[in-house]
């Protein structure tokens, strides 16, 4: 809705350099933090990582795309200041680094988000667009986005856009419910958008009669393409190895829980034959919502924590991920 | 990448052909934990009848990686594809399609030398009373069992969810009315195990019946 389809090829291509890989050690990292549902952890593992990668001698800056849901400024302890990304994308600041505010941690600072939803909840594409290569054009080691909650198309964009998208998910029915309509609501924007033309669409809808209404899985996809339209085929596995998004695991409070992000990248892979790296998961935290009760930021406070240690987990393993996506990028 | 049902028996485990019998054991539990019906990461992943089709194709992985013959069978199959392209019924044959299960209720395992089996062969788990060992799975005899187990083909709609049209043809042995072999095989194994039979026997005669296709499909 409002947003044209066929903008879309352009937005990924000119933000994220695709499909021509540029170095990554080139510009800045973007890490999208997304997952669906409302009241996850999505802020709170926001901050906690940019925070993890700030004292690991790493640039941070951490925006806040939840637009019209803004409240990382909280997460860090700090008030909300202006400008913040509303400002820049109503063109009230020229550049975006007019809206970065230094936090208590060095080498970490923040765009704060818009207060007013109407203003900036709904942006036009130029403005998602200008936001976008704003934020790939930021002088920084990593940009970490928390784009909020819901599937909404602005969403599915900034988590698309994102060199590593990082899906949130807590150990029960609703969220992992909501974890994977936000998946796969994010693969078929991905496809829409990388293989504009009349060829996926007609493979879309016959697929989507086939299924009697049903989203068919991309493996049954790829199967309907090969049969039809090898060319097409091709593409559309390019695509889907290409949607590779992290997964990290909030509040888990039993062994149980711990074990369900293997499950879930698990039966990711088998049932819709896509990949999804697991990252690890933080145990449920009684000092997190301590924390942000006094408005003082959880990994600051507790440096040695549960959440700080899991933290660092992710962190490494996240780092891990851009280090072999670099090796690739030079050796392919 | 490819769909479930094309995958081998050792991709649907996310196992390599050269895997232990631990590996196998392993793989089988945790497959069951993560992607069974009672885990959490498979709540509103999938719609139930694929969810169902893939835990088949993941039990009649087991079935044969578990089994020491079995196995032996299928990695020869899996080695010279050539070979079993025979048909089905011949002796020596031994089937392209993931299907095969030498210890199957249908008698003796079929094929040629083979060493013992190292460990003594599991039981054969479902029973058949109502199946005389060398009957034909034909429609016709499938409709009579499930009348026999007083069932009606919208009982087993509603309890595999599967539509109750399938089940009509297959009964009735329409079989261009028959989604293709790798659903069809899915279908006759929820069948199998409504009517409880035993689900490989079933879904093999069946299935060989469809490709020599019967005078009724005529």
């Amino acid at each position: 809705m409002g947003v044209p389809e066929t903008g879309l090829p352009q937005l990924f291509a000119q933000v994220r350099g695709y499909p021509a890989a540029r170095p990554a050690a080139s510009r800045a990292r973007i890490v999208a933090v997304g997952g669906g549902k409302g009241g996850i952890g999505k802020s709170l593992v926001s901050a906690s990582l940019a925070i993890e990668l700030a004292r690991l001698g790493r640039r941070v800056a951490l925006v806040d795309a939840d637009l019209g849901g803004a409240n990382l400024h909280t997460c860090l302890g700090l008030p909300r200041a202006r400008p913040g990304l509303g400002d820049f994308m109503e063109r009230r600041i020229s550049r975006l680094e007019e809206a970065l505010v230094p936090s208590a941690v060095t080498g970490l600072s923040l765009v704060g988000g818009e207060d007013d939803p109407l203003a900036a909840a709904n942006p036009r594409h130029q403005q998602k667009l200008r936001l976008l290569r704003a934020v790939r054009a930021l002088d920084q080691d990593f940009v970490i986005l928390d784009v909020g909650a819901g599937t909404g198309l602005n969403v599915l964009d900034f988590f698309l856009a994102a060199d590593d998208g990082i899906v949130v998910l807590v150990p029960e029915p609703t969220s992992v419910e909501n974890g994977y309509r936000f998946l796969k609501a994010a693969f078929y924007r991905r496809l829409r958008a990388a293989m504009e033309g009349p060829a996926l669409a007609a493979l879309l809808a016959e697929a989507t009669r086939q299924a009697a209404g049903t989203l068919l899985g991309p493996r049954r996809l790829l199967s309907a393409a090969r049969e039809r339209d090898p060319a097409l085929a091709e593409q559309l596995e390019r695509e889907m190895r290409g949607f590779r998004p992290r997964l990290v695991v909030n509040m888990a409070r039993t062994a149980g829980d711990a074990e369900i992000g293997d499950a879930v990248a698990a039966a990711w892979r088998a049932y819709f034959g896509l990949e999804m790296d697991y990252l690890g998961y933080i145990e449920f935290d009684d000092d997190a919502w301590r924390t942000v009760r006094a408005r003082r930021p959880l990994l600051v406070e507790f440096p040695q924590g549960r959440t700080a240690t899991a933290m660092a987990a992710i962190a490494g393993r996240l780092l891990a991920i851009e280090r072999a996506a670099a090796v690739t990028a030079i050796g392919g | 990448m490819k769909e479930p049902a094309e995958q081998d028996h050792y991709e649907v485990l996310d196992l390599t052909p050269g895997c232990s019998d631990v590996e196998v054991e392993a793989a089988y539990e945790r497959a069951r934990r993560q992607l069974g019906p009672d885990s959490l990461a498979t709540y509103a992943l999938v719609a139930p009848e694929e969810s169902r089709l893939f835990l088949a194709r993941l039990e009649e992985a087991y079935r044969v990686l578990a089994d020491p013959e079995a196995r032996r069978a299928y990695d020869l199959a899996r080695r010279f594809p050539e070979n079993a392209r025979q048909p089905p019924s011949a002796p020596a044959a031994l089937p392209a399609s993931p299907v095969l299960e030498p210890r199957s209720a249908a008698g003796p395992p079929a094929g040629g030398p083979r060493e013992e089996p190292t460990e003594p062969p599991r039981p054969v788990r479902k029973a058949e009373s109502d199946l005389p060992a060398d009957a034909p799975i034909t429609g016709e005899v499938l409709r009579r069992i499930r009348e026999a187990r007083g069932l009606s083909l919208d009982d087993l709609a509603g309890r595999t969810r599967i539509s109750r049209r399938y089940f009509e043809a297959i009964e009735q042995e329409r079989f261009a009315a028959l989604p293709v072999t790798v659903y069809l095989r899915g279908f006759l194994i929820s069948l199998a195990r409504e009517l409880r039979l035993d689900p490989l026997r079933v879904s093999r005669g069946y299935l060989d019946r469809v490709a020599r296709g019967s005078p009724q499909d005529q």
